[in-house]
């Protein structure tokens, strides 16, 4: 527990001379320091005070951290699996779909061209078609342009 | 997850098994959140985060070193799409703002005695003042202290040496502290 304010307002540092244990320090807090390392800086640390204090500190706002229990805490609303699934699965749903399309399309096309008819009747509709296809393709267009350069994409409602 | 259970879910992976993730998804999202909240500090958008995480993992699987860890591996990705979220983040709240985002809370709200309260409310001073560091010192905090990963794993996940996340650990203690000292608290 953090005690209260003293009013100091003073924040202490390590001593003169310690900027060198610095890195020696975050590693002993964290027992990341052994063999030479760790005895020189346990001996620095029987003559220092302003490092104990400092390790003291250290130590107790590690405690503080861990015992927040983040390290896997519970996900509200459940595991991801089902949102990760969706996520990857749907492209792969647009791709079969719009092969699908153009394969149709193509096949379509083909047939509506070998097959005997009136001429005219066949560009009725093969305009209609295309007129069709053009102006959905332009709408499409103008939609990802828009959100392309649109600055204001990244804000949320 | 067992080594040799995790390293053959992977392989049938990257096979293109896509329900062998399944069980690497559900063994790791509870890690990943844990990062991804310390780092954002807003639950929606850690879990989306965390989603995200695992679609990008999947697709780059072929990147994947498998002489390393694999939770340190998908730590780091989870990671660097936190740090651009945030980076997307103050842009847009520079253009808008109300954009001040959701009240930071601490997960644990359960009923609690005196003890738990007094050090819940500790826990919530240092998780308001967590959030008010810089990035780098939240992350390397979130990695050292909360997911209690190793200096070396660490350095991994961030791309640096190990005496860079040292210093950066000892630097992000202070601010804490300093952090927790303007708002009132201090250390004996």
């Amino acid at each position: 527990m953090i005690p209260p304010h003293d009013n100091s307002g003073v924040i202490p540092t390590a001593g003169e001379g310690c900027s060198d244990y610095q890195e020696d320090l975050v590693r002993f807090v964290d027992g990341e320091l052994q063999g030479t390392d760790l005895r020189r800086f346990e001996q620095h640390l029987e003559t220092c005070t302003e490092c104990r204090r400092e390790v003291s500190v250290f130590q107790s706002l590690k405690g503080e951290l861990q015992a927040m229990g983040m390290k896997q805490p519970e996900i509200p609303g459940g595991s991801v699996w089902n949102d990760v699934n969706r996520k990857v699965a749907r492209p792969i749903g647009w791709i079969f779909t719009i092969t699908g399309f153009i394969m149709y399309l193509v096949y379509a096309i083909y047939t509506f061209v070998t097959s005997s008819g009136n001429l005219f009747e066949k560009l009725m509709i093969g305009l209609l078609v295309v007129g069709f296809v053009v102006l959905l393709a332009t709408v499409a267009w103008e939609r990802i342009v828009d959100y392309r350069t649109d600055p204001y994409k990244g804000v949320e409602k | 997850m067992v080594a040799e259970v995790e390293r053959e879910l992977l392989r049938k992976c990257r096979a293109g098994n896509w329900e062998a993730y399944e069980p690497i998804v559900r063994a790791y999202e509870g890690r990943l959140f844990g990062l991804a909240l310390g780092i954002v500090h807003n639950g929606d958008d850690a879990r989306d985060l965390v989603q995200d995480s695992f679609v990008r993992a999947f697709k780059s699987l072929e990147l994947y070193d498998s002489d390393r860890p694999f939770i340190a591996w998908i730590l780091g990705v989870c990671r660097n799409l936190c740090i651009d979220f945030l980076r997307r983040r103050k842009f847009s709240y520079s253009l808008d703002a109300d954009g001040e985002g959701q009240p930071i809370q601490v997960p644990d709200q359960r009923a609690r005695t005196d003890r738990e309260a007094v050090d819940g409310e500790t826990r919530t001073l240092i998780w308001e003042a967590l959030g008010g560091l810089s990035e780098d010192h939240r992350e390397v905090l979130v990695l050292k202290d909360m997911q209690e990963l190793e200096y070396c794993e660490i350095a991994q996940i961030l791309n640096v040496p190990q005496g860079t996340v040292a210093s950066r650990v000892y630097y992000a203690r202070r601010a804490l502290r300093e952090s927790l000292e303007n708002m009132g608290v201090d250390y004996p």
